[in-house]
């Protein structure tokens, strides 16, 4: 099989692997971005609508013990169906260490550090507060709920540009208003000559000869093709690819995975891989509203409804915002139930017609996301993996505390509590702690010793000279935010240092 | 006890499959909420052959499956049992068996040999009592529960119109009026940042 050669090869297209296809493409690399999933026209591919057929096409998960994780498989990874909140971590994210006491971050690599390159992100994706003339309703109701018990609350901030507020960003923007990757990086990397080719899944890693022997190189021109990678086509096919560059930013799942299927060919990697994964603390509670409250709108206006509260980040760990929440996933939940209601059956019948139809205006859904430890692992058992998460005492806590504070608005405010009542793969109410996440990073951590991580602290493997990771899975800790923006503005900090190191 | 139908476990249906990915909107709760599915194993069933002969039997079960599961849903509108016939979704293989189990409940508790000749509260006793069986039937029905309720609730085959019965508009978009309240400024609660981020 004869190998297609780059420069850079880059596995993933999402957020983490957009900075690097267009610094590198600008900086006259020759670079080839591989997307397992399938192309994406935006918007026309995009649909306004429920239905699981297509949105499986683009969207998948892995569920494991305790915890799952979900992502996006698709050309531009998750910046197509994501809600658009664009924050940057708090200085408190950076500062947090483990249970040995060890910072969870890099030495170096900060807020302060990263400012800069949130102003690139931002700019790219025409980040900006959502104007207070287009807040949906639930946000206004939430922030008049924190309001009333004298907390704060922010207006959040959205990549998105001439909103209409159809209420379908996470199926993907029909009006092209989403500012996803598709417009920006990925265009102006191709425009700069950039190959982008999609439906090819990176299966295993080799490396060529010693990597160590090429470390000190620094111009492409006399740096050796170090890496193949074999690939599969969505139709079954194989082909190969050489690379003097490889970059990972294939997601928390995608990369441990390549990663952890190469080991055999890649027998330095740290044995971190697959570790140290943090789940950003999600915990969720829902309410009817209380009589005095005005109505929300679970179906209307901007995916996430507009508002964030800082309020908890330092007594708590957390932010917390209100959620809307569609039809389907109202109803995949199965198990809402009015808190104290002993009638049966609950998760449907009249009962569940009657709350099904308060849910648009009276219903209203918090999420914290939290300073959670980075203590979910993916394992490799055959060729699937399976993510697990030990509930630590630290994790229970966290989730009582946490759980308790978010009631307390929702009563304190006259709200009535809704359970929702998760069940096990028997069918059954889980019997215990279930965590559920869109925004798990690490896996292949940032550290400054193989022993912690697997990347230093400009991406590269440690042991693997010119192998690096620019994704999710780079980021080490939890943010106590949406992680998008932090995984772009590490991505673009990472990819600085590339185009200094190896095109000057 | 467990009938027939679904005693021989046979096959693996996964309603975490049909389900897992719907969980991957990034939406906060809707992950958190769909994460809760439920892996169904049932039997391939040795139900009774009539039940696939006839359609109109099974559709007439069927429809008052849907009645009792969500009553005041639109039980003529075709779509709402067409998901029990989706090969997209594992139940469409045993849409046999659960109709023919709904009967076979019917008659041993009620002696009526069809699940829709049933009044309202006997057919939810029917249903309440393979919930309450053992897992494998269990598992069906609450599959069927499921599947019932995303096709009704969440418009699954009719994105322009989306569920009236819970005032779900379905696809386009509302006047920017409707979304908001005017003088917003009268909801909003003290600020910690000028820019949304926090430092």
């Amino acid at each position: 099989m004869s190998a297609i050669e780059s420069d850079v090869l880059i596995i993933g297209s999402g957020f983490g692997a957009a900075a690097p296809a267009l610094r590198l493409s600008q900086a006259g690399l020759r670079v080839t971005v591989l997307e397992k999933g399938p192309h994406l026209e935006v918007p026309g591919d995009f649909k306004q609508t429920q239905d699981p057929k297509y949105l499986q096409q683009y969207l998948t998960g892995l569920s494991g013990d305790n915890i799952n994780f979900t992502y996006a498989q698709a050309l531009g990874g998750g910046s197509g169906f994501y809600e658009m909140v664009s924050l940057r971590a708090p200085t408190i994210a950076f500062e947090q260490t483990d249970v040995s006491g060890h910072p969870v971050w890099p030495v170096g690599v900060d807020r302060a550090a990263l400012d800069p390159h949130y102003d690139v992100a931002e700019a790219m994706l025409k980040v900006d507060q959502l104007d207070l003339a287009r807040m949906p309703k639930t946000g206004l109701v939430f922030s008049l709920m924190m309001k009333r018990l004298g907390y704060s609350c922010e207006r959040c901030r959205y990549a998105v540009q001439n909103c209409l507020g159809s209420g379908y960003c996470v199926t993907g923007c029909i009006y092209g208003a989403k500012q996803t990757l598709h417009v920006n990086y990925l265009k102006e990397a191709q425009e700069a000559g950039a190959t982008v080719l999609t439906g090819i899944e990176a299966r295993s890693i080799r490396s060529l000869g010693d990597p160590n022997e090429t470390s000190a190189a620094s111009g492409m021109s006399s740096i050796p093709h170090r890496y193949e990678v074999l690939c599969r086509r969505t139709d079954g096919s194989e082909a190969l690819f050489k690379a003097k560059l490889l970059i990972l930013a294939a997601g928390t799942v995608g990369t441990a995975g390549l990663l952890l299927r190469s080991r055999d060919h890649l027998p330095e990697l740290s044995d971190q891989v697959g570790r140290n994964i943090a789940f950003n603390g999600s915990v969720k509670v829902v309410g009817l509203l209380g009589e005095d409250l005005p109505d929300g709108d679970m179906f209307s206006g901007t995916t996430h409804p507009g508002m964030i509260s800082y309020e908890f980040l330092h007594s708590h760990g957390i932010s917390v915002s209100a959620v809307k929440v569609m039809p389907l996933m109202a109803v995949a939940s199965a198990r809402l139930r009015l808190d104290g209601d002993g009638r049966t059956p609950l998760h449907w019948g009249p009962d569940n017609v009657e709350l099904m139809q308060s849910f648009r205006r009276r219903a209203i859904a918090l999420l914290a996301l939290g300073l959670t430890p980075s203590s979910a692992v993916i394992e490799l058992q055959g060729d699937k993996l399976r993510p697990k998460l030990e509930l630590t005492d630290e994790i229970r806590t966290y989730y009582k505390r946490t759980k308790k504070l978010m009631h307390s608005i929702l009563t304190d405010n006259g709200c009535r509590l809704i359970d929702a009542e998760f069940v096990d793969g028997k069918g059954s109410p889980h019997e215990d702690l279930f965590f559920s996440t869109a925004h798990q990073v690490g896996s292949c951590r940032m550290a400054d010793s193989p022993e912690r991580g697997v990347v230093n602290a400009d991406g590269e493997a440690f042991g693997y000279p010119g192998l690096y990771v620019t994704g999710g899975a780079a980021v080490p800790g939890s943010l106590a935010v949406n992680t998008s923006l932090t995984i772009l503005a590490n991505a673009e900090r990472i990819s600085e240092g590339l185009v200094e190191r190896y095109t000057v | 006890m467990e009938s027939i139908q679904t005693r021989q476990a046979a096959a693996g249906v996964s309603r975490r499959e049909v389900i897992r990915r719907l969980a991957v909107l990034g939406t906060g709760l809707s992950v958190g909420l769909a994460a809760g599915c439920t892996p169904l194993k049932i039997g391939l069933g040795i139900h009774a052959p009539r039940y696939d002969n006839d359609p109109l039997i099974g559709d007439e079960v069927l429809q008052a499956f849907v009645a009792t599961v969500i009553p005041g849903a639109p039980v003529s509108d075709p779509n709402l049992i067409r998901v029990f016939e989706d090969d997209y979704y594992p139940l469409a293989r045993f849409r046999g068996a659960l109709i023919a189990d709904l009967c076979q409940r019917s008659d041993r508790m009620f002696n009526m040999k069809m699940f829709s000749w049933l009044n309202a509260e006997q057919r939810t006793q029917v249903i309440q009592n393979a919930i309450s069986s053992q897992s494998v039937t269990r598992q069906l029905y609450e599959g069927a529960i499921f599947l019932t309720q995303i096709s009704c609730y969440a418009g699954i085959y009719d994105a322009s119109g989306g569920c009236e019965l819970i005032d779900f508009p379905g696809k386009g978009f509302i006047d920017l009026a409707d979304q908001t309240y005017p003088a917003a400024e009268r909801y909003l609660a003290s600020s910690l940042t000028s820019s949304g981020n926090y430092s």
